[in-house]
């Protein structure tokens, strides 16, 4: 599984890239047996698989620099790699190139509750961080379903989002500061236990770059008190139509909820027959919604959506009463994707955003594409951010299958982006999506984001074949265009 | 050609001008209404592009929480429409016209394009929160567009916030795209009287890890309060530390009371009430405190980690002439100064600042300060080189606002 021309060069060199490394590195840093390899062949979107040329797991910064210094000096290319969930395929190895594990990096080194923040390395899981704090009614917000594996660095370079991040922001809303290292090998500080750094937002353009601009080993995060109360609600609906209109009511109403996630009639049954949430199996549509805050304020709120519920022929509401029940609620949704997991040998997600008032359109299309395709879909949605998981069932070992979801799941992401939405909400364009960003972005707009990967690392050796269809020349693109022409603007107003 | 001030009515205008500038090696500076043209160096270009007349507001749907609008809508004209709809942009835009001494409150470009927030900075963000698309012209003559119109989105790299806060200096936006958030229908605030400095810090902590939500958290000095005037009924005290509340009646009423419940029985307090709560946090965001230019003709706005706060100001009590007040829970320090030995002293709150972890940024100062001291005192070349490749990326040729950032 590789789409870029194969580094023959670097193959020939491995034995002494071996070498070099391990005057860098402890021995048991450096994998090499190809069963030991094998373990990293792959990340969460399992569809793609390619053993890497090598594995190296540093232990300190000034061994990652020291790595990434060595790689530019002999021309090698980097795939860096946090606990390995990326969805879509982030953290796939190259053949001719090494994984950057930063599994070692998994230490706290800060809790600073005074100023409100974490310093962790980078491999450190993101519910660690909140388990680090909770006793003191702290918490980090962004909560992606993997948050029990998924590492704060991996969560940085993606971007992560999860069920909350409508009221409390997605990862680029909730990191401080990070310690990266670039390709180079320079070690660079961006931001800190601070609010606002100067200059340009480096920390804005780092987060979500997918691994392609540094390997980033360490990271501050902001944390935040706990609600003093959280309450979900069950909303079952007669159709997708009353539900989305009960979305879009409630946040008119002035309402952000912790999260507001939808569920279709397929999902709703898979989940309810896996882990027994109380979940309405008749309901075609059901709204799941948690409010939190001050108590009399959420008992207010909950009359509230109440009232809109009803308005939008609701035909089920409950209220979780205790928090067991609450967590119950929840389970439900969270179990979606094993549940799915359960009823079909394979599932592909997808991840595409689009604006909420297009729901009903987008649902009636996929349903109409389920059919043409032969694969049956279900759909989550974390609907108060209009970010779409359609869940295309389907059986790997059918290469015919697989291929079909792979066309099915692009024609949902070109829909969403036709009705003015775009390619992924949180799971990241990485190998996966990459032949579509031209559906959303023209060539211009690839070759400014292009420039920027030149300015952290020229040569394009940081985890190559993701993100860009295709990855130009630095010098190539730094090329000065000049538009001929007249003095071109006699009717520009002037004054 | 040279001084000529452009005012295209398009992108594609926009557009032409950039590329003639490219083709002739011209250099343009620009601006929305100008009323922020105090920040950074003074431009010195070939023509001006002014963009007051790529003005209004393209799409707008509340209930997805986004609205799309050309950059030089007037930022009057954004708030207006929101309140309509009982929205508005939650990282409360600071008016900057009183520090910059101009009539007008700017565009919603200006806005984004200096990264602005006001005292709901520690809880809802800045605008690069906030902002969710753009499109743009870049120094090489071409139009780029990153992010997009919904609300979650990180397909390619999230260029938008890079521009955000570029004050100008990397493309000329054409059209932003952003979220907007219910307004909370109740503001109150608690002013706490006479605390020290050292007492007021500790309560803002102390507020800050108790679930009470708070939107809004500042101390003023004597010095602060009397920059203001003391006839404003809003500031009454020697001293004042201001906690603000917002949201529904019932949830304000609620943690008011809870919070009034463990200030420490000496504490002399009032409540601000809803009109006389929003005007003191207008006169905090739009740094009331230290317009007076005779007075304090030079402002820093300081980040710093808010436990190292206390410290900080007593360092800068030292060097004398500076009037000082802390924002956003602790977490920024704005700070005035006076004319004598200005530059001096920038260096030195500065050099601090780097020592405990921070970032200064000059808001205000003579362009001869300026020039020595740079728009930010930088804690290291790398992140110094880091801009100024980015700059590169973007314009290689420094065409858009040269030198106002002193990078390049």
């Amino acid at each position: 599984m590789q789409t870029l021309p194969v580094d023959n060069a670097a193959l020939e060199n491995r034995e002494a890239l071996i070498r070099e490394l391990r005057t860098i590195l402890p021995d048991e840093c450096v994998i090499v047996d190809e069963g030991a390899l094998r373990v990293y062949e792959t990340d969460a979107l399992t569809a793609y698989r390619q053993v890497p040329m090598l594995v190296v797991l540093p232990e300190t910064t000034a061994q990652v620099a020291a790595v990434l210094k060595l790689c530019s000096r002999m021309n090698i290319k980097v795939v860096p790699r946090g606990a390995g969930t990326s969805l879509s395929g982030g953290a796939l190895p190259l053949v001719d190139g090494i994984v950057l594990g930063l599994g070692k990096f998994n230490r706290i080194l800060e809790v600073d509750f005074d100023n409100r923040c974490v310093v962790a390395q980078s491999g450190v899981t993101n519910l660690a961080i909140t388990e680090t704090v909770s006793h003191r009614g702290y918490y980090y917000a962004p909560d992606p379903s993997s948050q029990i594996v998924c590492t704060i660095g991996g969560n940085v370079s993606e971007n992560s989002g999860g069920v909350h991040c409508l009221k409390y922001g997605l990862t680029t809303n909730n990191v401080m500061g990070i310690e990266m290292v670039t390709m180079e090998g320079e070690i660079l500080r961006l931001g800190g236990k601070y609010l606002d750094p100067a200059g340009y937002d480096m920390l804005g353009i780092v987060t979500g770059s997918e691994g392609l601009l540094g390997v980033i080993t360490e990271v501050t995060v902001r944390i935040i008190q706990e609600p003093q109360t959280a309450k979900a609600m069950l909303l079952g609906f007669p159709s997708n139509e009353t539900a989305g209109d009960c979305v879009a009511g409630i946040i008119s109403a002035g309402i952000i909820p912790a999260g507001i996630e939808m569920m279709d009639e397929f999902a709703i049954k898979a989940a309810e027959d896996f882990v027994h949430a109380g979940y309405p199996v008749n309901c075609p549509a059901l709204v799941l919604t948690e409010l939190d805050g001050p108590e009399g304020e959420v008992a207010e709120l909950i009359e509230q959506v109440r009232g809109i519920a009803v308005d939008c022929q609701a035909s089920f509401i409950r209220v979780s009463e205790s928090e067991e029940e609450r967590e119950r609620i929840w389970a439900g949704r969270k179990a979606a994707f094993p549940a799915l997991g359960d009823i079909s040998p394979d599932y592909y997600c997808m991840d595409g955003t689009i604006p909420r008032r297009e729901l009903s359109h987008v649902l009636t299309r996929i349903r109409e594409m389920s059919d043409k395709y032969g694969l049956k879909v279900a759909n989550v949605f974390h609907a108060g951010d209009g970010n779409l998981h359609p869940l295309i069932l389907f059986d790997a070992n059918d290469p015919e299958e697989l291929e079909k979801a792979e066309e099915f799941g692009a024609d949902i992401l070109r829909l969403c982006v036709d009705v003015g939405g775009v390619l992924s909400g949180e799971h990241g364009i990485g190998f996966e999506k990459k032949e579509l960003m031209p559906a959303m972005f023209n060539e211009q707009d690839l070759e400014q984001q292009q420039r920027i990967k030149c300015a952290f690392d020229p040569e394009g050796r940081l985890n190559p074949g993701k993100v860009f269809p295709v990855l130009h020349r630095c010098a190539e693109l730094g090329k000065l265009h000049v538009h001929k022409g007249n003095i071109p603007f006699p009717d520009i107003p002037r004054f | 050609m040279t001084n000529e001030r452009f005012s295209p009515e398009t992108e594609q205008q926009a557009l032409e001008l950039a590329q003639w500038a490219v083709a002739e090696g011209k250099t343009i500076s620009v601006q929305g209404k100008n009323t922020k043209h105090g920040f950074g160096l003074p431009v010195s270009a070939d023509c001006t592009l002014s963009l007051e007349k790529l003005s209004g507001i393209l799409e707008y749907h509340p209930e997805e929480l986004v609205m799309t609008a050309l950059p030089g809508t007037p930022i009057t004209e954004i708030r207006e429409e929101l309140s309509k709809h009982n929205q508005h942009l939650a990282f409360e835009p600071p008016a900057l016209n009183k520090m910059y001494q101009v009539e007008d409150e700017g565009t919603v470009g200006g806005s984004f394009i200096g990264n602005l927030a006001g005292p709901r900075r520690f809880k809802a963000g800045s605008a690069r929160d906030h902002i969710l698309g753009v499109r743009a012209i870049n120094g090489r003559g071409d139009t780029w567009k990153s992010g997009g119109k919904v609300i979650k989105n990180v397909s390619g790299y999230d260029m938008s916030k890079l521009v955000t806060g570029s004050w100008g200096t990397l493309s000329v936006i054409t059209e932003l795209t952003f979220k907007v958030l219910p307004a909370p229908p109740v503001s109150r605030s608690l002013a706490v009287l006479g605390l020290s400095a050292r007492l007021g810090t500790a309560l803002m902590a102390q507020v800050v890890s108790t679930p009470s939500e708070t939107s809004g958290l500042a101390y003023l000095p004597e010095a602060a309060l009397t920059a203001i005037g003391r006839d404003d009924a809003s500031f009454p005290g020697e001293t004042l530390t201001l906690i603000r509340l917002e949201g529904t009646e019932l949830s304000v009423k609620e943690r008011l009371q809870s919070i009034t419940g463990w200030l420490p029985g000496a504490c002399e307090y009032s409540v601000l009430e809803q009109a006389a709560s929003i005007a003191a946090w207008s006169l905090i965001a739009n740094t009331a405190p230290l317009q007076d230019e005779q007075r304090t003709p030079g402002i820093l706005k300081i980040s710093l980690p808010p436990a190292s706060a206390w410290d900080l100001t007593r360092f800068i009590d030292e060097l004398r002439g500076c009037t000082w007040y802390l924002d956003a829970a602790g977490g920024w320090l704005w700070v005035g100064i006076c004319q004598a030995g200005m530059t001096d002293k920038i260096h030195a709150i500065s050099r601090e600042v780097n020592t405990i972890g921070g970032a200064t940024t000059i808001y205000r100062s003579p362009s001869a300060v300026k020039q020595d001291t740079g728009i930010y005192p930088f804690p290291d070349e790398s992140i110094k080189r880091l801009n100024e490749k980015i700059k590169n990326s973007f314009d290689p040729e420094n065409i858009f606002n040269p030198g106002r950032l002193h990078v390049n």
